[in-house]
């Protein structure tokens, strides 16, 4: 059990997947306003998900720090505002699929992961099988928003199927 | 240096702000403050870096011990 702060991208693209169970065994899932307004505008079953632990925190304060990273990546509110999060929760770990998001994260210390690593991890965890996951992965660029060079896909999935064969 | 020329559609709040902030004397003028923009963005989307995302997020998945 853990807890993690979200970002939208990966709540988006695993609700887009059929795989937002893969965050059910997060302890707490801890959601912004603008993040949270963000699913509800795109995805409104992720925001309504019954068996995640969403938590709806209030608008963080950014400090200065912050803020001048977001500017320098040009974060959007939601990533501004998850980040923020995570300077209350630094043990947490930061959910998200934005590349400048997870370089700032990286700059804070903060342990990042993104919709990739939730679906692998779900076979680890025990809650989805390697060949459901495979299949999602498969379906990825059909059914996902989340944008993944189509050959890198292909040699992850050849590396996983490699992987759990061996198992 | 040679360049190329395009025609993009900024949203009107987006195009606002850049024209706000080139009077504000941050940017030269807009065609530099979006060339700055892109640049920017380039360096944070680069291949290698999201690749390397992805193979932590792989181990991660595979090995983390969370």
């Amino acid at each position: 059990m853990s807890k993690a702060v979200l970002d939208a991208g990966p709540l988006i693209h695993l609700s887009e997947l059929g795989a937002l169970d893969v965050l059910g065994d997060f302890e707490v899932l801890y959601i912004p306003p603008v993040v949270w307004e963000e699913v509800i505008h795109h995805q409104p079953d992720a925001a309504i998900h019954a068996d995640l632990s969403l938590e709806r925190v209030e608008a963080p304060i950014v400090d200065s720090k912050l803020a001048t990273f977001a500017k320098m990546f040009s974060l959007d509110p939601g990533e501004l505002q998850s980040l923020a999060v995570m300077a209350d929760y630094p043990d947490a770990l930061f959910l998200t699929d934005d590349s400048a998001a997870r370089l700032v994260a990286e700059e804070f210390g903060y342990k990042v992961h993104g919709t990739l690593g939730l679906l692998v991890r779900a076979v680890r965890k025990g809650h989805r099988s390697p060949k459901e996951i495979l299949a999602v992965l498969r379906d990825l660029q059909k059914k996902s928003s989340l944008h993944i060079r189509s050959s890198l896909l292909s040699d992850v999935i050849r590396k996983l199927e490699e992987e759990w064969q061996s198992r | 240096m040679a360049e190329f020329s395009t025609t993009v559609k900024l949203p009107v709040q987006l195009a606002k702000m850049a024209e706000e902030y080139v009077q504000e004397g941050w940017s030269i003028d807009m065609n530099s403050l979006i060339v700055e923009a892109l640049r920017r963005y380039m360096e944070t989307h680069q291949a290698q870096i999201l690749e390397r995302f992805i193979e932590e997020d792989v181990e991660w998945g595979l090995n983390g011990d969370e």
